[in-house]
């Protein structure tokens, strides 16, 4: 949570005019704008880009990187990394896939027990980080490779196939007019961006981003929220998973490969400081919502692929770049 | 004036929201020791980091040997002599003390062709400077980390001097020391005083400016007062030049009715630093607990807190045994901590005021969960108002403010939590005279009006003598007196400190 | 202490979990094996028979009827400019430089196309789907593609053809209706019948052998594991399968697997079945840097660039694959076939430029023909 208000005399409340100044200098408000520019300019390119069906197709293709985002930016604020939500969100996959073909479960419990298979692999992480002290980065790398190797396991080389019309309402149904999954994006990135910014929970993840020793001797349960976040991840990607299944209508144990590096791409890019302490889920978003648009527009506009790549990297440095340059000029005046 | 080696003129400071220096002045001699003192917030630590090109002023000028320097970076300042020991100490833990001393020119030598560090020259020439400063017993192979506070000191120390400064800066040098480790540091001083070196001093204890400082200068909310000869002045002069009042009483001691007990610990454990302590604290008492640095006093009180859990032993609250494996275990339990370290334990430097005030105390600032920031707001502007803390408002970040009050913030902070027992390390590091005497209020007074048990670790002697109801002594990890305040005497207590066998602290070149 | 039982608790259950499913019922294919239908060509060696084959399957499969699926009526575009797009499984290896290279070849020869690349690079399915939606919502006239998955890649073809775009693919096949035609490039029985004779004759019958795959669900590599294991039960019983390992598409991966293979069975290994472009020259690289060229045959799928330096110096006898760059070629002719209205449901052949006449197979399948085999004596005639 970088202040907004540092450096402001108190005693006056701000015009609506300062407000609105505060939040275009704020780190979300520079992404923002670099957002639009970027629309902007792609919409130049091609006629094709800036059209509602293009654009909810684009939120229907970020939803899964969204939903992990969440957790993602609650964990890198803490100091955290979970590297582990791609091989999550394969195992929730096949074990979705698995209990239904093979087990011959209820498809909806089958659905059930895939997230909840993620939810406990998030919430093993979190208990070797902090019950055995094994810094996140090693376990959660570690996990990276014996989750994607249970999902191997369980799926044998085979693909679960052949799911009921209804199941694939979530991934590739409409809900008035807007991909289903989205609605279900946009709601988590409401709810838990309240819980980030006003609440306890909130509060805490900060300061023990900031200081875990501050936040311990403050008497905060650092453990416990520690536990909770990475048991969080899990359920995320479990839901991702599942979203991800309904959307592309197979099951893979290769799925989600890759997807933790696009989700700590977007975090960062949104803002959040990989050494923990700052970030916001409002800037998460726009992050994800930058870095879908621009893939999307820069095929759309003739850019091949590998290109595409590059633009975006470079757009990541050159949006942490500005955002420095301004907030250090803000701290200044 | 011609013979001053050090001239600043006409230096204005701004930061957001505050007026650090304006219109400052201040110049060092040739071979002097030169005070800055004043209050918390007044701009000494600003006006250093100006002299040693921390930052840079926003109007005035520096003059080093009659010539205009201007400082872009600290880098620059050390190429022209001046070396700075700052307030929050600046080594790395896990580097060797000859690493630190030499850290960014150290000896190199031709290797294959390339310039290698020569770890042979760069270990001689860390014991020789050592040497020159009459340290011999500090193996210079040794990791900063495992050092105590007086050694770490005395590294920073040669670490300055391995550049040839001709201007030392000592910002409160003796806040974290013990007091053996204060006369060695004053013998330091002097000695490098008698080879010409200028040391600018900075103190908020002034009998330290008494006896070691040639002349003293005073600054107030940025303003530059005045400077004294230390022989034609007197600590009353200084207060109220700091101060613009006087101080009455530093100790202001109320009478308070002495409760059922709060605290009881029997025979608590946990090698090596506590060992079968047993004691208690009663309702609207103050219990001092004195001892060496390194005697056990933080570690005892960590082992109540729950940061270092007992190993056995028991602990209780009004009578109840209580098991405490966390800190939030014993918050719940009403205890609150003010820890000795602010900076890595007290506060969260970066978050503002009123997150670290509300810390301690979230349920009460939040409804089901959401925090109210008006309340918390609230919370703050009181903790700003009672200990007089010197911020732009609540929403200043606490690692903009000045040291001591920082301090003001993590005591306010344990304050707000009305518990029950407070332990308070060192609760006074840092903090000026006017303040001092404010925190010494406000604890006689909450435990006077509210009976609250307080438990007060302090290396200050004086400070020991002045607030406790009853005196504990620590060496070595076990209780070894117990004073009540009218037993009490400086020479009684620091004799059980010492002990009849030397201490043997566990840290080598702790006696010269 | 309980803390520490519980953690252990988990981690027990975590590996029942992983050692269920291998430990339930013993394997009845070799692992990296689909478990579909298998086909196996009758027993015998040499190229006689491979070319005998082609007169039985056209037979065989005329039977069928058309299984693809059909693009919404557009403009009709017979003879006039096309704009395709080619979205191969990743982009930055080879053997898809080949396929590119085969269809700008076939553009240039019509005249009348245009083909740009594009795809991931990584074999990552959502990636390509994503890329696939953005081209149609550019418009393009044409679609060729390489499936990363034929389940998950078919609802966005399917969008492509009810958007009127025509969908042809090629090297990996999607679900049959969700695009027009497939060009394959050598049905599965007659890759696997050439590797396992071409193993079988090095080493002899009962030679024991690994195999280096790319995953086990990649699906052309688990169809051709499949149909060798079909054709040695019925012609090699004696050959013995030691174990299959995963590479990715990974040069690093692929060299270590095979390693893996020559340290693990020492002497009991004959030979390394390599099932992809990268797992063979990797794999032989492994083999040679062992010394191992004499005991271990590499027998693999690889583009012949890669493979010269081994089967120059002798450590590879057979590489074993159909040209990519004839691939591609086909596949832009096909389309051009299909969007000129010369090419549709129920032909049995179609004409393919410098190719000739290509035979329809499997309904909706334009097979490129049998199998090459790249031996020391033509390899350096190639490059790609
Ligand atoms: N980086 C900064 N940004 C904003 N304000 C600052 C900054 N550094 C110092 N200040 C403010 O400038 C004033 C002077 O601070 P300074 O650190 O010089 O005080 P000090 O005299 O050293 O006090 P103390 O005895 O408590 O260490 C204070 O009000 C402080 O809050
Ligand atoms: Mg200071």
């Amino acid at each position: 949570m970088t202040d907004k208000k540092t450096g402001q005399p108190i005693p006056r409340n701000p015009t609506l005019g300062e407000k609105l100044r505060h939040l275009l200098i704020s780190q979300e408000g520079v992404l923002f704008v670099i957002m639009l520019v970027s629309v902007l300019f792609l919409a130049t390119r091609t006629d094709k880009f800036l059209t509602v069906d293009n654009l909810l197709q684009q939120g229907r293709f970020m939803t899964e990187v969204g939903l992990i985002a969440i957790p993602m930016t609650y964990i890198i604020i803490t100091g955290g990394i979970d590297l582990s939500v791609g091989s999550i969100l394969g195992l929730t996959a096949i074990v979705l896939g698995w209990t239904w073909q093979e087990l011959g479960f209820p498809l909806e419990l089958a659905i059930v027990t895939g997230i909840l298979s993620g939810t406990l692999a998030g919430f093993v992480n979190g208990l070797f980080i902090v019950r055995v002290g094994v810094p996140p980065l090693i376990m959660t790398l570690a996990t990276l490779a014996l989750y994607r190797g249970l999902a191997e396991g369980i799926s044998e080389a085979r693909s679960a196939r052949g799911y009921p019309e209804w199941f694939f309402q979530l991934g590739q149904g409409e809900f008035l007019g807007i991909p289903t999954q989205l609605w279900l994006l946009i709601i988590a990135v409401i709810v838990f961006g309240i819980v980030l910014a006003r609440t306890r929970l909130g509060r805490a993840l900060y300061a023990i981003g900031n200081n875990e020793l501050g936040a311990r001797f403050s008497g905060l349960t650092v453990n416990r929220h520690l536990l909770f976040i990475y048991t969080f991840s899990g359920f995320m990607a479990g839901v991702a998973g599942y979203i991800f299944v309904s959307r592309v209508s197979t099951t893979r144990s290769d799925m989600g490969t890759g997807i933790e590096l696009d989700v700590i791409a977007a975090v960062v890019l949104g803002g959040t400081s990989i050494f923990g302490g700052t970030g916001s889920i409002p800037g998460t978003i726009i992050g994800v919502v930058l870095i879908q648009l621009l893939k999307n527009g820069l095929t759309l506009s003739g850019v091949t692929s590998d290109a595409t790549i590059v633009v975006i990297g470079s757009v990541l440095i050159f949006a942490i770049l500005v955002n420095n340059f301004i907030q250090s000029r803000r701290e200044e005046s | 004036m011609s013979d001053a080696l050090l001239q600043l003129r006409g230096i204005d400071k701004h930061f957001p929201g505050v007026h650090a220096l304006k219109d400052a002045r201040f110049d060092v001699r040739r071979g002097e020791v030169h005070a800055l003192i004043g209050e918390n917030g007044a701009g000494k630590s600003t006006m250093i980091k100006i002299v040693s090109g921390v930052y840079q002023p926003d109007t005035g000028e520096i003059l080093l040997d009659g010539r205009r320097v201007e400082f872009s970076n600290p880098r620059e300042a050390h190429a022209a002599g001046i070396a700075t020991i700052y307030q929050e100490l600046g080594l790395y833990p896990e580097l060797s003390v000859a690493e630190n001393i030499f850290m960014g020119h150290a000896p190199t030598m031709k290797r294959f062709g390339l310039r290698a560090i020569d770890w042979e020259a760069m270990e001689q020439g860390a014991a020789a400077l050592l040497a020159e400063l009459n340290i011999h017993n500090l193996d210079v192979g040794a990791k900063v980390g495992t050092l105590n506070v007086g050694n770490r000191q005395r590294v920073e120390i040669a670490k300055a001097l391995s550049l040839d400064a001709q201007i030392l800066i000592m910002d409160e040098p003796t806040a974290a020391l013990t007091e053996s480790d204060v006369e060695q540091l004053f013998s330091i001083v002097r000695l490098l005083r008698e080879r010409g070196v200028s040391i600018i001093y900075i103190s908020h204890r002034l009998n330290e400016v008494f006896e070691l400082a040639d002349r003293v200068t005073v600054l107030r909310d940025g303003d530059y007062i005045g400077t004294q000869d230390v022989s034609a002045t007197s600590e009353g002069e200084l207060i109220s030049m700091m101060v613009g009042r006087t101080i009455e009483n530093l100790f202001p001691k109320q009478v308070a009715e002495i409760g059922d007990v709060v605290l009881e610990v029997r025979n608590l454990n946990r090698p090596p630093l506590t060992r079968d302590i047993s004691f208690s604290v009663r309702a609207g008492e103050i219990v001092g607990l004195a001892g060496l640095v390194g005697s056990g006093r933080s570690e005892t009180a960590q082992v109540i807190f729950g940061v270092l859990p007992a190993e056995s032993g028991e602990i209780l609250l009004n009578g109840q045994p209580v098991k405490i494996s966390r800190p939030s275990e014993a918050v719940d339990h009403g205890i609150g901590y003010v820890p000795e370290d602010r900076g890595h334990q007290g506060l969260i430097r970066e978050m503002t005021i009123r997150e670290n005030t509300s810390m301690a105390v979230l349920e009460l600032v939040s409804k089901n969960t959401f925090i109210s920031r008006a309340k918390e707001r609230v919370l703050a502007n009181h903790s700003i108002r009672q200990l007089s803390i010197r911020a732009t408002g609540p929403d200043q970040t606490a690692n903009k403010l000045s040291g001591g009050n920082q301090q003001k913030v993590v005591v306010s902070k344990w304050l707000a939590s009305s518990p029950k027992l407070l332990i308070m390390d060192e609760p006074t590091r840092g903090v000026d005279v006017g303040a001092k005497s404010e925190i010494h209020r406000l604890m006689s007074q909450l435990a006077a009006e509210q009976g609250l048990a307080i438990l007060m670790i302090s290396s200050e002697l004086p400070e020991i003598l002045g607030m406790s109801d009853r005196v504990l002594v620590m060496r070595e990890g076990r209780l070894v007196g117990e004073f009540t305040r009218e037993e009490a005497t400086q020479e009684l207590i620091a004799h059980a400190m010492m002990s009849a066998t030397p201490a043997v602290t566990s840290d080598v070149g702790a006696t010269l | 202490m309980k803390r520490t039982f519980a953690i252990t608790l988990i981690l027990a259950l975590l590996l029942a979990l992983v050692a269920m499913p291998l430990s339930a019922d013993g394997h009845e294919r070799w692992d990296g094996a689909d478990d579909l239908d298998v086909n196996p060509l009758a027993c015998g060696m040499g190229d006689e028979m491979m070319e005998d084959d082609d007169g039985d399957m056209e037979e065989e499969m005329e039977m069928m009827e058309y299984d693809g699926g059909m693009a919404a009526m557009g403009d009709d575009m017979a003879g006039m400019d096309i704009t395709l797009v080619d979205v191969p499984k990743l982009v930055g290896i080879g053997y898809f430089a080949a396929t590119t290279l085969g269809q700008q070849q076939a553009a240039e020869e019509l005249g009348n196309v245009s083909v740009t690349t594009d795809a991931p690079t990584e074999a990552n399915i959502d990636d390509q789907i994503q890329v696939i939606d953005s081209y149609i919502t550019a418009g393009v006239d044409g679609i060729l593609f390489a499936a990363n998955d034929p389940v998950a890649i078919a609802p966005v073809l399917r969008k492509a053809l009810e958007a009127g775009i025509h969908v042809v693919g090629y090297d990996a096949n999607s679900e049959p209706d969700a695009r027009e035609w497939f060009v394959n490039q050598a049905e599965f029985n007659g890759i696997a019948k050439a590797l396992v004779d071409s193993l079988a004759d090095q080493m002899g019958a009962d030679a024991s052998f690994g195999i280096v795959t790319s995953t086990f669900t990649t699906p052309n590599q688990a169809r051709w594991i499949a149909e060798m294991w079909a054709y040695a039960g019925e012609c090699y019983p004696d050959l013995e399968w030691l174990e299959t390992l995963e590479a990715q598409e990974d040069a690093v991966l692929s060299f270590q697997q095979a390693q893996t293979l020559l340290n693990k069975y020492g002497e009991d290994l004959d030979g390394i079945f390599a099932m992809t472009s990268v797992a063979t020259p990797n794999g032989a690289d492994a083999v040679q840097q062992a010394d191992a060229c004499e005991d271990v045959a590499v027998v693999g799928l690889a583009t012949p660039n890669g493979m010269k330096p081994y089967v120059n110096s002798g450590c590879v006898r057979d590489v074993i694959l159909w040209n990519p760059v004839d691939l591609g070629y086909a596949a832009v002719y096909v389309m051009r076939a299909v969007v000129d209205g010369e090419f549709g449901p129920g032909d049995a052949s179609v004409s393919a430029g410098r190719l000739g006449d290509l035979v329809v197979v499997n309904g909706s399948e334009v097979l490129l023909g049998p199998p090459f085999t790249f031996t020391a004596d033509n390899i350096n005639d190639f490059d790609f």
